[in-house]
């Protein structure tokens, strides 16, 4: 008894979910020519030289403050008072992590209108 | 404990429950369950996120380190604040486009598989457990010491508020819990450091001076290498911080609760901004500890270090701030473990028993009940296991989580969005050799084996030296699914193109408008 209700609740759900899904499904074939059209890999081009730029950068800083610490003594003489210079670094990395914030955020809201005006595009089959 | 101190500890809890309760009502979907219905916004999840950063092992533990070790003490700060970048830059958008309740999911949009599908939920398991034993034996041993009570009844204490948040609240109440504990133990914090800045006349350069004669190290204890004498040991625990965090399950998870990438985005704008100004203000808690309590009662309380906040609010602040001080810790244990038994129960019940055992085959009421035996299983194990571990040193549990989350987790992810060839030997591979490689190096360690006894779990002489092996296991976990993707079979490229598109755009979960 329970079991064939259970059967008939899941059906019921999977029909509304392709219902629901039916509106904004899209086709491999869409997805391949959406993948090769010219707005989507300039935009793809865009993103990554902005992500992998940054991103090795701020590696590059985080990871030279325990090379330096470790193996060097440059981060250990006294900066401003007794403050060593390993605090200042330390300092600017914080900065870092917030500019690097404010910078994604803004360059993101660009990148937004451009997927926006392709999922526009998408949803309004001109992919087909 | 005082009636102030019980008062706190009451209000605090009673408004946990409170909260659980207001959200049980809109709990009634596996949506709602796992992530509440993707329903929060950027600040909220901005702020969940930060808390669990402002965890019991952020406030009690590097408040602690700094204490007695200096500089070395603020390592993990910045390990953990670089890592939002790490998931910001890399990460966040593209998990939020492709994923649903799981790291699972994401990687199963482009190989849906079941094999994958088991291998990445057993991965999350693996991160959960370590991560919550380590939880809960810190938190037992701080609630006997803040509140008196037993370690056993501590434990068990814990065990039930966060099965009670997750079995009636799921995600709401979790993320609320967490909201509520991070805005009290930012005002602790806050609190806390003007006190201690006022001691020396709002001058840091004074603090600093005064640190650096009276802490019994001299000068070094403004420099590096004072705990970390190794620097290949530090490279490694540097990489497994920064990296670990973009692939822990219960950080991860947190994206779902977000509509879209716009918000996953805002969320962790807020974080950052919140947490950096934790971190700073540990400096603050840690010398202030090292000046006004001293590193001979701070070891005598906890050899650890973990009672240097407490201490420092009751030097300061007298009894009423240390007891506000430890009810916050104590609600912080509870809502970083209640986020942990629900990405540990999500990957049983959804990835596990959902989706490899019944096939997707399952029901919206069917979903919820195994989301709720999960969770209690998960909360039941833990709490075993964690009463078994009480005499262990498994401090470096939460290190090892962030360890095998940079390597298992990590390339796969990184992979599944960016690399064209990617296919699901590489992914196998990858999971496989980054989880495998990392247990077996962490088993063979100075954190497991140590020639004294009494130092570590076993006695004898460790096989491998590093106390963390991120820098082999991480780079094993990004070449096997490099080698894996080269010798397995061709990869599926129009598979590829839907995930590439869905994970730059967010077509796949863009509001469907017509124009």
């Amino acid at each position: 008894m329970e079991q064939n209700l259970d059967r008939q609740l899941l059906k019921e759900e999977q029909d509304s979910k392709q219902a629901v899904a039916g509106q904004k499904s899209f086709t491999e074939q869409e997805y391949v020519n959406i993948s090769e059209s010219s707005e989507f890999k300039t935009l793809s081009k865009r993103k990554l030289g902005f992500i992998v730029p940054m991103s090795v950068l701020f590696f590059v800083i985080y990871f030279t403050l325990p090379l330096l610490s470790s193996f060097t003594d440059v981060l250990d003489g006294k900066a401003i008072g007794d403050i060593t210079w390993i605090w200042v670094y330390s300092l600017v990395i914080f900065i870092m992590v917030w500019t690097f914030t404010i910078i994604y955020v803004k360059k993101a809201a660009s990148f937004d209108k451009d997927a926006e005006a392709i999922n526009d595009k998408a949803k309004a089959g001109e992919y087909k | 404990m005082s009636v102030i101190g019980i008062s706190f500890f009451v209000a605090i809890v009673g408004l946990t429950l409170f909260v659980t309760y207001l959200a049980s009502k809109k709990n009634n979907s596996a949506a709602d369950f796992y992530t509440a219905g993707g329903g929060l916004t950027g600040w909220q999840n901005g702020i969940a996120i930060a808390g669990d950063y402002l965890s019991a092992a952020s406030f009690l533990g590097i408040a602690g380190a700094i204490a007695l070790f200096g500089f070395d003490g603020f390592f993990y700060s910045l390990g953990y604040l670089v890592a939002y970048l790490v998931v910001l830059y890399i990460v966040a958008e593209p998990l939020r486009n492709l994923g649903k309740f799981t790291l699972a999911d994401m990687i199963t949009a482009r190989f849906n598989q079941k094999k994958i599908r088991a291998t990445a939920a057993v991965s999350s398991i693996v991160i959960v457990l370590f991560y919550m034993i380590a939880q809960l034996v810190g938190a037992g041993a701080l609630i006997q010491l803040l509140l008196g009570i037993d370690y056993k009844y501590a434990v068990i204490l814990v065990g039930i508020m966060m099965t009670i948040y997750v079995l009636w609240g799921g995600m709401g109440a979790t993320s609320w819990v967490q909201i509520i504990k991070a805005v009290l133990l930012m005002i602790g914090t806050v609190i806390i450091s003007v006190l201690v800045l006022a001691k020396f006349n709002f001058n840091i350069l004074e603090m600093f001076a005064t640190v650096s004669e009276t802490n019994g190290n001299g000068g070094a204890y403004l420099q590096a290498g004072l705990k970390y004498t190794n620097g290949i040991d530090t490279m490694s625990m540097m990489i497994a911080l920064v990296l670990g965090t973009a692939g822990l399950p219960h950080i991860l998870m947190r994206f779902f609760t977000v509509k879209d990438a716009k918000t996953a985005r805002s969320s962790i704008n807020w974080a950052t901004w919140i947490v950096g100004l934790f971190y700073i203000l540990t400096i603050f808690l840690g010398f202030g500890a090292a000046a006004f309590v001293g590193s001979e009662k701070i070891l005598a309380a906890n050899p650890a270090g973990n009672m240097a906040a407490p201490l420092l609010a009751q030097a300061l602040g007298g009894d009423i701030l240390m007891s506000f001080i430890s009810a916050v810790a104590f609600a912080t244990i509870l809502a970083v473990v209640a986020g942990l038994v629900l990405s540990g129960a999500s990957a049983f019940a959804h990835d596990i028993y959902g989706q490899v055992i019944k096939k997707g085959n399952i029901t919206e009421k069917q979903q919820m009940v195994a989301a709720r035996w999960a969770s209690v299983g998960v909360s039941v194990f833990s709490i075993i296991l964690a009463l078994f571990s009480q005499t262990l040193n498994v401090a470096f549990l939460v290190s090892l989580a962030f360890c095998i989350a940079a390597s298992a987790n990590l390339p796969v992810i990184i992979y599944t969005i960016y690399y064209k060839k990617f296919n699901t030997t590489g992914a196998m591979s990858a999971m496989l050799f980054g989880l495998i490689s990392a247990l077996v190096l962490v088993a063979m360690s100075p954190n497991v084996w140590a020639p004294e006894a009494g130092k570590a779990i076993f006695v004898g002489d460790p096989l491998f030296p590093l106390t963390n092996p991120a820098i082999i296991s991480v780079p094993l976990g990004f070449l096997a699914g490099w080698i894996g993707s080269m010798i397995g079979e061709k990869a599926n490229a129009r598979k590829y193109a839907e995930v590439k598109v869905n994970a730059t755009t967010g077509l796949n979960v863009s509001d469907s408008v017509d124009h």
